[in-house]
């Protein structure tokens, strides 16, 4: 008996308490009957390692809509962290509002996969999360604050004040870089300011950031970023100088085509083809002098 | 006309081979004249045992584990099929999944055979070339640092949701940010550890991802992940001529 047909035994026995043979596409037609119990089971079913049966389950909720919502609120207090991940992913791509309270308590359980509840809570768009996404900027797991981020870009530029204050603590460097990533990724110039200072580790992410915003009051900046020590800081200004299509950063770029580095000097190249819209070469790793290829297709 | 034959050399110690014996000739027409893109047609014949068997057939610079350019029809009883290929230059690679599949990983059990390089030039219309399909008896993956020394590439590893290393991804390597054509490297399947290594070409700015699954964007259930520090766009990842750029970790979610 192969793994699959074995797992398979076991959530139907699981699933019918060993009294009934009933098996998924029964649950399935009983739950879009709004058979509560048979609602329910979909849900434990989410947790499956028998992946077919979990996707089935999945689609029978979601295909549900709105009728399923209260069982999918039940799973998100299961203490299967698979079933709580599956139930915040379809209330919020259901845009489910009556789940945010629960969505929101869940960004404190580190044992419940809360990644995927700040990624429903950015689908659904809830405003009243915002707080709470940007105290997740702060959280020491990172797929945590990575989903935080997206949410809140996701949920719009309403959402950039109060991440701003992140953006002088200087100290806390990781959701220092978190708040850099909201910003440049809205494109909020009152960032602009509180970017140019920024010292330390996150001196490349404010560069990208202030190369996203594109603002012309970061070129003083970036101009100083392109001899920096550290190469990644070089290679993140090279990129942004690009990015905010100011003729004045011509020579800086056009010196950048002799740095050490070859990355930098890739992007320097990339930049001033944007800049004075000719093609541009640089030095490779061998010597030669080449066209940077194009990142965009 | 390029002629394919696969023969049967039987069962050698502790592993079941199979070897294909691909022939094909190479003929070239004597008057000289030129038909550009005319294509061959690939005949051959394969043993018995890989009826049912499939030829995969990759442009030169192809990644192997991506889609190929052209499939051969399943093998016959008698072992024969037909392709028709335009000259150029191909690897050959010749799979039979215990599943039927024509595409997905090769498991456990299925039979593989090294790719082959060959070309077919103008006007040429037969190849002799034999592949040798074992059959996959291990996941088991080996990187000796010595891969890894002088060597331009990316390593890290693939974990879950739960932090736990994910066995059996494949981490896929673009040398564009939309990350939507194919990729330009693709890695071994993820040991029991969840490393991988990938070695490139050349220094310069990649995009990376991780799935267990191939083929078309990720589907609902699939293992999926991509290398970012949290921004809507993929972040690139930049690698040193002979240098590796390590600790690239990569987290897989299910997609729903």
């Amino acid at each position: 008996m192969d793994l699959g047909l074995i797992s398979t035994v076991l959530i139907l026995l699981m699933l019918s308490g060993c009294s009934s043979n009933e098996d998924i596409s029964t649950l399935i037609e009983k739950a879009h009957k709004g058979d509560d119990r048979a609602g329910r089971k979909l849900v434990v079913v989410l947790g499956s390692a028998d992946r077919e049966a979990a996707l089935a389950a999945y689609r029978a909720l979601i295909e549900i809509g709105a009728g399923s919502q209260p069982w999918l609120m039940t799973g998100l207090k299961s203490g299967n962290a698979a079933v709580v991940e599956a139930c915040s992913a379809a209330l919020g791509s259901m845009g489910s509002k009556a789940s945010v309270p629960a969505l929101i308590e869940l960004l404190d359980h580190a044992d419940k996969r809360p990644y995927a509840a700040a990624q429903a809570l950015g689908e659904i768009g809830a405003m009243e999360a915002v707080p709470h996404l940007v105290r997740a900027l702060s959280s020491r797991d990172m797929e945590l604050r990575k989903a935080a981020v997206r949410a809140l870009v996701k949920m719009g530029p309403e959402t950039a004040g109060p991440v701003l204050p992140l953006l002088s603590r200087g100290e806390d460097e990781v959701s220092q870089r978190a708040g850099i990533r909201v910003i440049g990724e809205l494109g909020t110039r009152a960032g602009v300011e509180l970017l140019i200072p920024v010292t330390g580790a996150n001196r490349d992410a404010a560069a990208w950031a202030l190369g996203r915003i594109g603002d012309r009051r970061g070129l003083n900046a970036l101009l100083g970023a392109l001899s920096d020590e550290r190469w990644p800081v070089r290679r993140q200004a090279a990129q942004a100088l690009g990015s905010l299509e100011d003729p004045e950063a011509v020579p800086a770029l056009t010196a950048a085509l002799d740095d050490p580095e070859t990355v930098v000097r890739e992007w320097a190249a990339r930049s001033l083809e944007v800049l004075t819209g000719q093609p541009v070469l640089y030095v490779d790793d061998g010597g030669n002098q080449v066209s940077p290829y194009n990142l965009y297709r | 006309m390029i002629r394919w034959t696969f023969k049967d050399p039987g069962v050698r110690a502790g592993t079941r081979v199979l070897i294909f014996a691909i022939a094909a000739a190479l003929l070239v027409p004597g008057c000289g004249s030129h038909q550009p893109s005319r294509p061959a047609t690939v005949t051959g014949t394969v043993t018995v045992s890989l009826a049912d068997a499939l030829v995969y057939i990759y442009q030169e610079g192809d990644d192997i584990f991506g889609p190929a350019r052209v499939i051969s029809e399943p093998t016959a009883t008698d072992g024969s099929f037909s392709l028709s290929l335009k000259p150029g230059k191909y690897l050959a690679v010749a799979r039979k999944r215990v599943s039927g599949e024509s595409a997905g990983p090769v498991l456990i059990g299925d039979y593989r055979s090294e790719p082959v390089a060959f070309e077919v030039s103008q006007g040429q219309e037969k190849v002799v070339l034999s592949m040798t399909a074992v059959i996959k008896v291990s996941n088991e993956k080996a990187f000796p640092a010595s891969a890894q020394e002088n060597a331009t590439g990316i390593a890290g590893r693939v974990s879950d949701a739960d932090g736990n290393p994910v066995e059996g991804t494949r981490v896929h390597v673009y040398d564009h940010i939309q990350m939507s054509e194919r990729p330009k490297y693709v890695s071994e399947r993820t040991g029991a550890d969840g490393k991988y290594f990938v070695p490139v070409k050349r220094g310069g700015t990649y995009y990376l991802s991780a799935r267990d699954r191939f083929g078309g964007p990720p589907q609902i259930g699939d293992l999926f992940g991509r290398y970012d520090e949290g921004t809507v766009d993929p972040s690139g990842v930049v690698v040193r001529k002979g240098e590796v750029t390590g600790d690239v970790d990569i987290t897989v979610h299910k997609v729903w």
